[in-house]
């Protein structure tokens, strides 16, 4: 999945995404790096803003959303993190990739609405989208969907260092030491909470196979 | 942590995670960044630039066009802007005023004379102009021989029927070759006195080689005032015949007492007086003993 970071999506689907309905295409030659639309829009460039913006706005979203479980909060956060970069473009410096520099803002942001909300508790108001294909054989299509409704379970149970690591290689993506760079973690400990992360919700998936 | 679970992890999760972030997100974010990001000096620079390069070809062909239709009269330099105070003195503006105005008399003067030289030039020489050309390419003055009678002089120099017929504007190879001719005589003295030589048969045994003579017309070119004023007293004491000394001797008071002195012993006294007298007339200043006789 890190390797797909070299992949842009047409649809607007996050750059990890997979499935039937998505359709992948190589990143274009021309296609502006992170870092350089960032100083386009430092120079006033809204257009490309706008570009960088597309470009990353539904896997942040879909982190923020995870990680806090409750989807005003994530809104906020989501707000609040596109805010900061916007208001720190004329500090920005391409020293590290884009993406490492903004899921360490959402992820400050996120632990800064955990210190001031005090009711931030583990009970999730996320439910999981359950959707069917509909050519698929009713017995396939019910598996998989109590697939889904069991993986989002464990996901949400996990501890929150665990979530957050699993979710940054997920959906942005990042590497194990880029995991450790946004958490403000070492890298044995990033790799620690993911390798369990990971082997949680397998279990978690592969829970009614073991049964039989 | 093999690949093949982390690959079926992934693609469970892939499956299940599949929200959008809301339109209405979306438009709040952009219209922060819109906002934010269109500061004042970004919008100016939308049409700074056009803006800049517009008015500087703008400029370019305004000024190539002045310095095209300008008049070259009014290339040359401005005069100096006079400052108030000193506008108010009359004298050194009437002055700056008269200089002004002596310059322009004497450029329209020469503008005239050269005017009047292209004007003659573009019509057909009159005899009189061919004369004085003719004379000017012979030195002014035709130089006559020893040898040439006098009322052939005068016919040479004031015939102008004959001078017409003979001179070619534009055959200069034969007035040089007649001019040449006319150098390579024996003498060309100064024609008053040569003449009054010429005439006296009795001084031919006298006449200098042709080295000689042309020496003596080169010493007489370079104290032409002193013969000029030698040739007065010559003309004023009588003919050339009365001297004992050929002309060159008298030309200096030393030479012509030393020739004076040479002649004593084989002239009658009477003569060796008279040249004496004739000297002391000529240079009373000279002073010697043998002159105060």
């Amino acid at each position: 999945m890190a390797a797909s970071a070299d992949i842009l999506t047409i649809t607007g689907r996050g750059p990890l995404s997979s499935g039937s309905a998505l359709a992948y295409a190589p990143r274009m030659d021309h296609a502006p790096d992170d870092s350089a639309l960032m100083l386009r829009y430092k120079d006033g460039d809204v257009a490309a803003f706008e570009v960088l913006y597309r470009r990353h706005t539904d896997p942040l979203y879909r982190y923020l959303l995870r990680l806090c479980r409750h989807r005003d909060t994530a809104e906020d956060i989501f707000q609040e993190v596109w805010g900061k970069i916007i208001k720190s473009r004329a500090s920005y410096r391409p020293t590290a990739k884009f993406s490492t520099f903004l899921y360490r803002v959402a992820h400050n942001c996120f632990i800064d609405h955990v210190r001031r909300d005090k009711r931030h508790s583990q009970n999730t108001e996320l439910k999981p989208e359950l959707h069917s294909d509909p050519g698929e054989q009713p017995e396939i299509s019910t598996e998989r969907s109590l697939a889904r409704e069991r993986l989002h379970v464990a996901l949400m149970a996990l501890p929150d260092e665990q979530r957050d690591a699993f979710l940054l290689h997920e959906e942005a993506g990042l590497s194990v030491d880029q995991i450790a760079h946004v958490t403000g973690s070492n890298r044995e400990t990033a790799k620690s909470r993911l390798r369990y992360a990971v082997n949680k919700l397998r279990a978690a998936i592969d829970e009614p196979t073991e049964r039989k | 942590m093999s690949n093949e679970t982390d690959r079926l992890v992934s693609d469970a999760y892939d499956e299940l995670a599949n929200e959008r972030t809301p339109e209405a997100l979306n438009r709040e974010v952009l219209r922060l960044a819109a906002k934010e990001g269109r500061t004042r000096y970004s919008i100016a620079r939308a049409w700074m630039r056009p803006a800049a390069w517009a008015a500087t070809v703008g400029l370019s062909l305004v000024v190539v066009l002045e310095l095209t239709n300008m008049p070259e009269s009014d290339m040359a330099p401005l005069p100096e802007s006079v400052p108030i105070d000193r506008a108010a003195a009359p004298d050194v503006s009437d002055r700056r005023q008269d200089t002004v105005n002596e310059d322009t008399m004497l450029e329209s003067e020469a503008r005239d004379e050269r005017q009047g030289a292209l004007a003659k030039r573009s019509r057909p020489y009159t005899p009189e102009e061919q004369t004085a050309e003719k004379a000017m390419l012979l030195d002014d003055a035709p130089a006559v021989s020893m040898d040439t009678a006098p009322d052939e002089v005068a016919s040479q120099s004031l015939d102008p029927q004959r001078t017409l017929e003979t001179y070619d504007p534009n055959d200069l190879s034969e007035t040089m070759e007649r001019a040449r001719e006319q150098v390579g005589q024996p003498s060309l003295v100064p024609m008053g006195v040569e003449q009054k030589a010429a005439t006296a048969p009795e001084r031919s045994a006298d006449r200098v080689s042709e080295s000689q003579a042309e020496t003596a017309a080169e010493q007489s070119a370079r104290t032409a005032p002193r013969a000029e004023s030698f040739a007065a007293g010559i003309t004023s004491l009588g003919a050339e015949s009365d001297y004992l000394c050929p002309v060159e001797a008298r030309q200096s008071a030393e030479k012509w007492l030393k020739c004076i002195q040479e002649l004593e012993a084989s002239s009658p006294r009477e003569l060796i007086d008279r040249e004496y007298e004739a000297l002391r007339k000529i240079y009373p200043d000279f002073e010697h003993p043998a002159t105060d006789k």
